[in-house]
């Protein structure tokens, strides 16, 4: 960290900034999976620890990193190919730690394919780090986020947009206002709907009724709308348009 | 008769000051990992702002209190530190030290913060850069906990090197 990370994080911290606890104990959310973890990242990968993809997860702005688990298990359930690595972040803030994906990289010569992934602001850091190094990954999912600004716009990668309707954070309008920013848009009417080869598009998936808290399992987030749809049938679709978006790659 | 007695402590407190010399410290800590709860691990422990008040108790002995916020392994905390300082001239401008104190206080979460704790004991090195002031350099051995975030992560606890920089002002 260096002083400028200090002086951003001092600003956070004077103006109250606490990270959304888990909801689920980790006994609570049964992990059925392989579940290693450091002082940088969380692993979650199949008991036969035979992946050859990885999804780099970057978490929300302060939430606590651990809030993803549950549907994360179920995606590597699904994909038992792919380890999902969740990357800590100085104060629970992707924007300290925009390239910490890179370092973890380097502890997994045998992973083929890279991905990376976020919610809210660590899809916007995820995006980030992708600019920086975009011949290294393969494919970006964004959950309820968008990137800050046009430099993935004419990446050759693949692109995955997932949000949802009653997201009073990462609103709707907001995701429509950045589809500029992103390779060629095509928005799916359905989970299957993709529009092939994924490369150079931006595919765009919206559940309806969910929000911007339930893609992790932290309760009612402040400037948040009401979901109604429940918190598990939202990260149902999630890890259901994430696993067919993963094989059709 | 109130008047009386306020002078009396204004004057009490002006004659402890002169009897106990008294420095304000702040100070920079980044701390380096050495376990993550039962495993080695050499990352990075968060870094934080110290800012302590200290004062003589004997010759050699001093005590202090203050506070640090940073990040940490967890997040971002709040600490309230105290402890004792032994330390010894070696010339006009060094000095060495031995610290040991213990630190209270929470994990900054949502919908509650968790209590969080430690103990520290460092050595150090100072040098006098003009009457009033001095710079110094510690290191040391921490050992942090916070033992309800073991219901989330298999990292609850961790022991840690701390280095501080820090500039003390002489009152």
């Amino acid at each position: 960290m260096n002083i400028k990370h200090l002086l951003i994080f001092s600003m956070v911290l004077l103006l109250g900034a606490c990270s959304y606890l888990p909801e689920l104990t980790l006994n609570e959310t049964n992990i059925q999976n392989k579940l290693s973890e450091t002082s940088d990242r969380i692993v979650l990968e199949s008991a036969s620890g035979n992946a050859t993809s990885a999804l780099i997860f970057y978490p929300g702005g302060l939430v606590d990193p651990h809030v993803y688990l549950e549907w994360q298990d179920k995606l590597v359930t699904e994909n038992q190919d792919l380890m999902i690595i969740t990357v800590k972040m100085p104060a629970n803030l992707a924007v300290l730690g925009i390239n910490n994906g890179l370092k973890v990289m380097e502890d997994y010569p045998e992973i083929n394919n890279w991905y990376v992934g976020g919610h809210s602001l660590g899809g916007t850091m995820g995006a980030e780090l992708i600019a920086g190094s975009p011949d290294k990954f393969k494919a970006l999912i964004f959950i309820a986020s968008y990137p800050a600004n046009d430099k993935l716009k004419n990446w050759d990668g693949a692109a995955l947009s997932i949000h949802a309707s009653n997201d009073g954070l990462s609103t709707p309008a907001d995701i429509e206002a950045h589809k500029a920013d992103l390779p060629a848009a095509f928005v799916m009417n359905d989970m299957t709907n993709f529009n092939l080869p994924l490369q150079s598009k931006t595919h765009y998936y919206e559940i309806q009724g969910g929000n911007h808290g339930q893609f992790g399992n932290y309760g009612v987030q402040d400037k948040d709308s009401v979901a109604f749809i429940s918190r598990a049938d939202q990260q149902t679709q999630l890890v259901t348009v994430i696993n067919n978006f993963i094989s059709a790659l | 008769m109130k008047r009386n007695f306020v002078f009396g402590i204004i004057i009490a407190v002006f004659a402890l000051q002169q009897v106990f010399s008294q420095e304000l410290l702040i100070g920079i800590k980044p701390h380096q990992l050495i376990t993550a709860g039962n495993s080695f691990d050499f990352g990075t422990g968060g870094t934080s702002l110290e800012l302590a008040y200290r004062q003589n108790l004997q010759t050699n002995l001093k005590w202090y209190a203050g506070i640090e916020t940073g990040t940490s392994l967890w997040g971002t905390e709040f600490l309230a530190n105290a402890g004792l300082v032994y330390c010894k001239s070696i010339s006009g401008i060094w000095s060495w030290e031995v610290t040991a104190g213990l630190q209270q206080g929470i994990e900054l979460f949502r919908p509650a913060s968790l209590y969080t704790g430690g103990i520290i004991s460092t050595i150090g090195i100072q040098a006098k850069i003009s009457e009033k002031s001095s710079l110094a350099f510690n290191t040391g051995l921490r050992y942090v906990f916070c033992p309800a975030y073991a219901q989330y992560s298999y990292i609850s606890t961790s022991l840690q090197i701390p280095f501080s920089l820090s500039y003390r002002l002489i009152l």
